[in-house]
Order: structure tokens, then sequence, then C-alpha cells
């Protein structure tokens, strides 16, 4: 694979699925009673698609989300991302599904403090065997698609809220994945550093990127392209929107 | 305050791992401290207390007949309780399995009162019970572990009839023990004060019950009649000595008449053992000094590391309105509380390992090994321990609250181009900031320990190769034996250097000679084969008469350098002679001397005077072996000039400031054995301490694709790095330190500095640390990368 040029997925295929998830289950074990966070969920999602996941504290779309990172492993049910079926798959063998396929962005950013902006981004690419070289040049090319390539020295300590996020998503970049996934990526910004990565995120899109985020702001799924909304477990409401709609 | 303590009680049920191992650092580096101090003030009394214990004799006549023994002990018994009054006899006996050269070192004691009366009157017994039958025996513990028997156990014994003895002593080549005694039983093992003695190694001691002593004394020769007390007082024991002395007459003692009485436990035997105590004390305090630096830089390291794991919290406490006051307060509060239980620990420890101590000679002289507590030393101990961890506390806190940034370092820079997983390691270990204190204090620490061992290794290894090689500390031939003629015959001798065993022999002529005001030992080198020179420490050897090789105590109290020239002889005879180096003192018969002169055999007759006592100079034969030589035909050939009574220097020369040097090995063992200790808490307290902060980088790593194994491998990484750093630094440092220190060492007991690198060990140190390292981190690893990451991830 070249990395030479930043980029983005191809163009979106319609039926194409980069996800699905079908009939999932997932408790958690409490001391006082067990969490029951997805009931038989069901979700599919097509190459190029921007899904946004919305639905009330506790329905279960971050645990839903976890699930397509191969972050966590559902109960009962199938999951495959990239037609690569997840459920039965060891820790290692997850680990390598998203190095090839999935680039998350956290709420609260996740970045490896000890590490600069760049290293944060070569990090990725260097786990999954590549060269640094490449990697680096890959990884200085995202940050000036970013808009932070001038911090690319800098700790992510130095950094302000919306600028951690936008490294963030470079950081989920660095691989070229088939699928980029959010966890709630503005609810640890302000309106204006919210703005910006949602921005980001719709030109991502529109460069052809798979993207599923998970939010419980209607602004935030207002800018995805079709809006999943879950209740109690379950996805309730699979709707297609343009975005904007 | 009340914030403080929530802080202190949070901080005990999220931090209580790290707080039990910096415990355990404190701990064991307070309760060596203490248990060494500890030893070392029960070292300085052991003998007293031992010679109290056992009420030894201290007071005593020894004199050519029974009629005499028997006047002085009715004259001890009117002033003396009678209990502690005694009487006996040497006998010439010995073991028949003796070899004839060793019998310089045996005593048979035949008691003649009820009790065993004079040589001890209350024992120490070892093991069994006293001589009381007419065939009993029983035996020091050095002699039961020469002739290996306990009690039970059967001795054949010979003895020299008074004919025999006699014709044994005009001529000692002759000697034959012509009296068959038999089997006597071996009831118990005694150990006797004169036992503590620095170079007791060869002081075989055979007691005889009073009824086998009466039974051997028509039979064999009486050496020499003693009668003698225990006296408490020590003045009572002067006036004492006074009327015996006037009672009995001077003159009708044996030996020198400054021997009439002979205070075996005020003067110079004591003096000699509370030498070598001193020794092993200095090395106690030594190994208390090292244990207590240890403490001073592991604990305020530890504390460092377990503060850099609570790091956290602070942010979030400062926005509550926690001020640097509140956190000077909960950090006293919270040091306080792990400075009483390390307190505890050490006081705990310290008499955990109490039976450790004392150790060497002070060991033997112990009259109630085991379990000790110094309650004084306990308590200051505890005390100094709290208060450490009270200051190291305040300053970790205050030094904590000023490094509060992330620094990108160089090497940091340099170790992100390796893969991902060293690279991750390495970063984990050198970034800056917070985790720098972690990374810093660990390595600091186990450098510091390595570097203990080292030295310890260093100095234990250079200690067997001098105490292994008697050319190092004033002996560089192999065998040296008594010349009882005036000179010895010259087919003998010229027999002896004819043999293609000897490669070099020499006379070395024993006596005293005047240096400027005062009057020192000295020893004449006469060549007779090849070259023998003493041990030259610095400039060189003789090789010209009018030259002199003075010992380094000589030239410090003259205050002379080699080159200078000293004034020597008696006066209206004096002459001058050119120092041209420092010597090792050489010891002649029995005399050791650590102030002494070397010069030829012609400046000798010029300057020199013989000895008036006849075991301290004399003359001496010494022989340096061909390589490959016959030992024991030299040996025959070398007997006929020595009688027999040559020795194999290898096997029995050791001067006493070398035999005190070898009883304090257990000092650095003791160093390697805590050392090693330090460095598995160290380990498992920085590698815990990183593993736990560093959770969540690793869940962070995972989600961006590596594997599980790959995450704790960052760790294994990281516990090898660490170890390599420790390694590479603190051993280099450490045989450096061990060199320095057996440097001052050797300079203080005049031998030649000779040092050993232990590299077999200091390999085996190197991959142990590294292994211990990486099977620590190994094990803090499966805890530490995250089994559920999305819950990690979201739990910010």
């Amino acid at each position: 694979m070249t990395i030479s040029e930043p980029t983005l997925a191809s163009q979106p295929v319609a039926r194409d699925l980069v996800v699905s998830v079908n009939q999932v289950y997932r408790t958690f074990e409490q001391d006082t009673a067990p969490i029951r966070a997805l009931r038989g969920a069901d979700l599919e999602i097509g190459r190029g698609e921007f899904v946004a996941v919305m639905g009330p504290s506790g329905c279960g779309k971050s645990t839903l989300l976890n699930i397509v990172a191969g972050l966590d492993v559902p109960d009962e049910g199938d999951v495959s991302v990239a037609g690569e079926p997840l459920v039965g798959k060891t820790e290692s063998e997850l680990a390598v599904m998203r190095r090839r396929h999935v680039g998350i962005v956290f709420q609260f950013f996740n970045l490896l403090e000890g590490m600069t902006a760049l290293e944060n981004v070569v990090m990725p690419a260097l786990i999954a065997g590549r060269k640094r070289k490449p990697a680096e040049t890959r990884g200085r090319d995202l940050l000036d698609l970013l808009g932070i390539g001038d911090k690319a020295k800098q700790s992510p300590a130095a950094l302000s809220g919306g600028q951690r996020q936008r490294l963030a998503i470079a950081r989920a970049l660095a691989n070229e994945p088939t699928l980029l996934l959010a966890d709630e990526p503005t609810g640890a910004l302000d309106s204006e550093g919210g703005e910006e990565v949602l921005e980001l995120f719709a030109r991502l899109h529109t460069g052809g990127q798979t993207i599923l985020l998970v939010t419980h702001d209607h602004l935030v799924a207002d800018a995805a392209q079709r809006l999943v909304r879950m209740r109690d477990g379950r996805v309730v409401d699979d709707g297609r929107r343009s975005p904007g709609a | 305050m009340a914030a403080a303590l929530l802080w202190a009680r949070a901080n005990l049920r999220s931090q209580w791992r790290s707080a039990v191992l910096v415990v355990l650092i404190a701990g064991l580096c307070g309760g060596v401290a203490m248990a060494a101090i500890a030893g070392a003030r029960r070292t300085s009394t052991s003998f007293s207390r031992f010679v109290r214990a056992t009420k030894d004799v201290n007071i005593f006549v020894a004199v050519p007949d029974r009629a005499t023994a028997d006047l002085s002990t009715q004259l001890l018994r009117r002033t003396v309780d009678p209990q502690y009054v005694g009487e006996a006899v040497f006998l010439a006996t010995r073991p028949a399995t003796m070899d004839k050269s060793e019998e310089f070192n045996l005593g048979v004691i035949g008691n003649l009162t009820s009790t065993v009366g004079l040589t001890v009157v209350v024992p120490k017994v070892i093991a069994g019970g006293l001589p009381v039958g007419e065939r009993d025996v029983a035996v020091n513990d050095l002699a039961a572990r020469r002739f290996r028997v306990g009690p039970g156990d059967h001795l054949d014994m010979v003895g020299y009839s008074p004919k025999a003895h006699e014709s044994c002593l005009a001529d000692p080549s002759a000697c034959v023990a012509d009296v068959a005694l038999g089997e006597v039983t071996v009831t118990g093992i005694l150990r006797l004060p004169g036992d503590i003695s620095p170079e007791a190694a060869d002081s075989l001691t055979i007691e005889l019950s009073p009824a086998l002593t009466e039974l051997w004394i028509p039979l064999v020769a009486s050496e020499t009649w003693l009668s003698g007390a225990w006296v408490d007082l020590p003045d009572t024991r002067a006036d004492l000595g006074v009327a015996l002395t006037n009672a009995i007459g001077a003159d009708r003692v044996t030996g020198d008449a400054a021997d009439v009485f002979l205070e075996t436990n005020g003067e110079s035997d004591p003096e000699r053992v509370q030498g070598a105590l001193g020794v092993e004390r200095n090395g106690l305090l030594i190994l208390a000094l090292l244990a207590g630096v240890a403490g001073l830089v592991a604990v305020p390291q530890a504390l460092a590391r377990h503060r850099a794991s609570a790091a956290r919290e602070d942010d979030r406490l400062r926005a509550l309105g926690w001020i640097r006051r509140n956190q000077r307060q909960a950090g006293a509060m919270w040091s306080a509380l792990l400075g009483l239980t390390a307190g505890l620990v050490a006081g705990t420890a310290a008499i955990a390992i109490s039976p450790l101590f004392p150790i060497g000679l002070a060991r033997r002289a112990e009259p109630s090994p085991g379990v000790d507590a110094d309650w004084p030393v306990l308590l200051v101990g505890a005390l100094l321990t709290v208060l450490v961890m009270l200051g190291a506390g305040d300053l970790v806190g205050s030094g904590h609250q000023r490094v509060q940034t992330e620094r990108q370092g160089r090497v940091a820079r340099i170790l992100s181009a390796s893969r991902p997983v060293p690279a991750t390691a390495g970063r984990f270990l050198l970034d800056g900031g917070r985790m720098s204190a972690v990374a810093r204090t660990t390595v600091t620490s186990a450098v510091f320990a390595v570097a203990m061992i080292a030295c310890a290794a260093t100095v234990i290894r250079s200690q067997d190769h001098l105490i292994s090689r008697p050319a190092l500390f004033g002996a560089p031939w192999d065998l040296q034996g008594k010349v009882f003629e005036a000179a010895p015959g010259p087919g003998a001798l010229a027999d002896l250097n004819q043999d293609s065993g000897v490669a070099a022999s020499a006379l070395l002529i024993g006596g005293r000679l005047a240096v400027d005001d005062g009057e020192i030992g000295a020893v004449a080198f006469e060549q007779l084969k090849g070259s023998i020179q003493p041990t030259i420490l610095s400039g060189r050897t003789l090789l010209n008469d009018g030259e002199i090789v003075l010992s380094p105590s000589v030239m410090d109290t003259h205050h002379l350098r080699v080159g200078d020239v000293v004034v020597v002889g008696p006066a209206g005879a004096t002459g001058t002679l050119i120092v041209v180096g420092t010597g090792v003192p050489v010891s002649v018969g029995s005399y050791t001397s650590d102030v002494g002169a070397i010069m030829t055999s012609s400046d000798f007759e010029l300057f020199g005077t013989a000895t008036t006592i006849d075991n301290e100079g004399g003359s001496e034969l010494v022989v340096r072996l061909a390589p490959g030589a016959d030992l024991d035909a030299v040996r025959s050939l070398m007997a006929r000039i020595t009688g027999g009574f040559e020795r194999v220097i290898s096997d029995s020369f050791r001067p006493a400031r070398i035999s005190n040097i070898g009883r304090v090995r257990s000092v650095p063992q003791i160093v390697e054995l805590f050392a090693g200790l330090l460095i598995l808490l160290v380990l498992l307290h920085g590698l815990a301490t990183v593993a736990g902060r560093r959770r969540h980088d690793l869940g962070v790593l995972r989600a961006l694709g590596m594997r599980p194994e790959e995450a704790r491998h960052v760790l294994w990484w990281h516990g090898g790095i660490l170890a390599v750093l420790a390694v590479a630094i603190g051993l280099p440092v450490g045989v450096v330190g061990g060199r320095l220190l057996w440097h001052t060492v050797t300079s203080s007991v005049d031998s030649v500095y000779s040092p050993r690198a232990p590299w077999a060990l200091l390999v085996a140190v190197a991959v142990g640390v590294l292994a211990l390292s990486i099977v620590i981190a190994a094990a803090l690893s499966r805890r530490a990368v995250p089994h559920s990451i999305s819950r990690l991830l979201r739990s910010e």
C-alpha cells in the first residue's frame, strides 16, 4: 500500500457492507444486578455511509460501538466488519482486525500523553508493522490535513480540546481504516471545537470514509447521513437520512 | 485536617499495595541497620560477658613443681571462695594420630581439683558433659573439630615419659612419644575463654578428669604446674597477685619474671581479642552504615514512586479547593503512618535477624546467641525510621508539586525510532514529567543495590585471594620452621638445598633494632639458595648492605619516606641505613610484629640485637618449593634442621590481622543478601507502579491494534531496559567502589593490594537482575494489560 498521499477511503458502494450486526446480546455482570446492555441489536452499514447512533444514556450504543470495534465481545449474535466475522476471534485476531479495518475516536481522546502529536499518529502504523519513514510521512500529511501540522512536535497536553480531538482523528486514520468509529467525539469539547470536529467528519465522509459515530447530541447526529435510534439495547429506528435533513 | 484524614484513608484503600512495598523497603533497610548496630554493640561486650559468665581463671601462677602449686592453691583458698580456686598440670601427651608438628598447638590439661577447676570454673558446655570418670576427657570445640570427635567418642593417647621429655627438650628432632596411654572417652565439648583469641584456630585443648590426671601423673612428664582462681574484683586481684608473689618468690616460678602473674582476662590476650572484635564491630557498623545509606536512597525514591502513583488525584483535589498546605498536611499524616509501620517492621526484622549477629570471634564468645532485642537501638532506630519517612515524604511532596509537566526527552525520541513494543517500553521509562519520577527512582535505587552487590562481591573475591596467598601478607615462601640449633648443620642444609624440589631457601634471623629513639622488631634475610625476598608494598626490596625496609607503621611513626636515611643501632654503635622500601612485617617464631624492619644479615650483625625471650625471634628456615616439588620429600629433608616442627605456610600461616579480615567475611555476604532483597523490592515496586500508571496507555495501545501479548511485552521490555540500565551503571560503579574499599582494607592490614574481580558472579548478577526484572514485569503485565479495554477507555 502506498501512503504517500493522505487518501481517504474509496468511493461509496451502496450495498458493500462494512458492518453487519445481527441479533447481538451483551450483558454485564454487576454486584447488584446484571445490566443487559444489548438485547438483540441489528445494524448494517454500507461502505461510504456516515451513520450516527443515538439514544438515551444506557441504551447500549457505546456497547454496540465497542463490539463493532472488537474492544468487547457479544454474548450472542453475529458481528462482522469488512466481511470478517468477529465472533470467535481471539484477542490477538481482534487486534489485527482493528489494525486493518478500524480507527477509533474516543470522547476523552485517549491520547498517549508521553508522546508527541506526530508520534501519536505514527504509533498505529508502527503497531501494524509499517516502516517508520512512510508512516511519519503519512502522519505529517494527516496532521496537515486536519490543520494541526504545526503541532507535530508538541505534547498532546499542550493542545486545546478541539486540537486534541483532531489529533485523535488523525491517529484513527493512520492505517487508512475501512471504518472510522467515534464515541461521543464532541462530548468533551466546547461548541466551537465540536463544530470543527463535525466539519471534519463531513469532509471525511465526502472523501468516501465509512463512519459510525455514537452520540446523544441531536446536533451531532444531524451531521450524519443516516440516523439509527436505539432504546433498551435494541435498534428501534434504522432510518436513512441525508446530511442536514 | 479532616480532609487530610479522609485523603489518607482513601490512599490506604487505593494504594495499599504500593504502601506495603514502601514499608517493606524502609523496614528492610532500617531492620538491617538496627540489627547490625545491635550486633556491633553485642560484639564489643561479648568477650567480657563470656568471661564473666564462665568465671574463667584470671589470676594464676605457673611453677615447676606440685608442692609450690599446692602452696599457691592454699594461699588462694584463704582469700577466694574455694569453689573458684583450682590446680592443674600440663601433661606431655597427645592423641596418637596427631602430627608431631602440631603439638605446639595442643594443651593437655590435667585437672587436680574436684571440679574442672583451673582452666574454667563454669565452662561453657557446647555438647555432652564434664569429664568425671577415670578415662574421661573433655575437649574444646576446636579440638573436637580437629580430631573429629564428639561426646561418646574415643581418643587413643600417647605420652612422653619424663626421660623422653627431657631428651625432647634437648633435641626436638629426637622426640619420641614412648608411653601408650590407651583410649580415653570424650564426655563433652567445651568452649573456653582462651579459645576466644584472634589466632585460636589451632588452639586445641584436652581437659582430663581429676581421676585420669592422677592416673597419668606418674606415667608421663609434667610440664608446668598451675594454680589459679577467678577473682571478681580487679583491686582484690591485684592485691592477691602481690601477696602470691611475695609468698612464693619470683625465683620459684617458670619463665620470665614478667609472666609470674598473667592476668589472662585483663591485659595482653584480651587486648588481642578486643582488637579482633574491633574489626568485627567496625564491619558491622559499616554494614549498618550501608543499610542506612541504602535506606536514605531507596526510601525517598520509593515514596516518590508511591506519590507518582497517586498523582492523578491531585489535579482533581485542587479543583475542589485543595491547597498546598492541605497537601503537606495529608502527606505528613500519610508519611507518619507509613513511618510508624516501617519502624515497627524494621524493629521486628531486626529482632528476627538478630541470631545472625554477632559474627566471627564475637559469635564464638557470645554467651547467649540467638534472638536478641536491643531496646535502645530498636527505639532509636524506629524513631529515625519515622523521621526519615516524614522528611522524605515532605521532600517528595514539595518536589512533586513543582514537577507537573510532561517533557520530551532526547533519549525518548531516539527510542521512538525502534519497533513499537520496545519503543513504547523505553518511552515509559524515559518520559519526562511525572512518570520520570517512577523510572528515575527505580533505576537509581536498583543501581545502588546492584553496586552494593558488585562492591561486596569484589571485596569477598579479593579477600579470598588475599587469605589464600600468604605471599601477599608477608610470607612469600612455602615452608617455614624454627632452627633449634644456633645454626643448622652444614650437611643437612646442603642436602636440603641440593634437592631439586627446593627453588630457594633463606635463613630469617629475628631480633630487635633501635631506630631513632625507639626499638622495633627486626628480621634479617640470609640467602642460602636462590633468592627469597620479603613482601614489598612500595619502593623496592633489599639489594645491598646499608639498606633497610620498614613496615608501614614504622614509616608512619617516624614520619619516614622511601629514600630517607635512618639512624639505627644501640647507643655508641649507631649507623645509618637508607630506607629503600615499605614491606610487610615478617613473622619469626611465635612472635609476630607489626612494627618491624627487614635488613640484610650483615647489617643485623652490626646494628641488631638478639631477643631476650626465647619465643620471640630466633632463627627460622624458609623454603620456596620448585614447581611440581614433592612436599613430603622436602619436609623430610627440612625436618633434619627444624626437628619436624616445620609449617606448611599455605595451611597454617595467618597473622591475626589477616584472620580478623577472614572473620568478617560474612559482612559482605550479608550486604549481598540485603542488596539482593532491596533489588527485589525496588523492582517490584517500580514495575508495579509503572504497570498501574500505564494501564490506561496499554489500553489505548490495545485499541490501536496492539495484540494482548504485545502489550504485555511492553512491560517485559520495560523491566528488561530498567534492569540493563541498573546493571550497566551499577556493576562498574560497584566494582570500582569495591576496589577502592579493598585498597583501604589492604593498607590497614599491611598486605599487598591485589584486587580480584568476581567475573562469574558479576555475570550471574547481571543475568539474575535481568531475569528477575523480566519475571516481575511478566507477572505484573497480566494485571496491567486490561481485559476490558472498552470500559477502561471510557473511564476518564
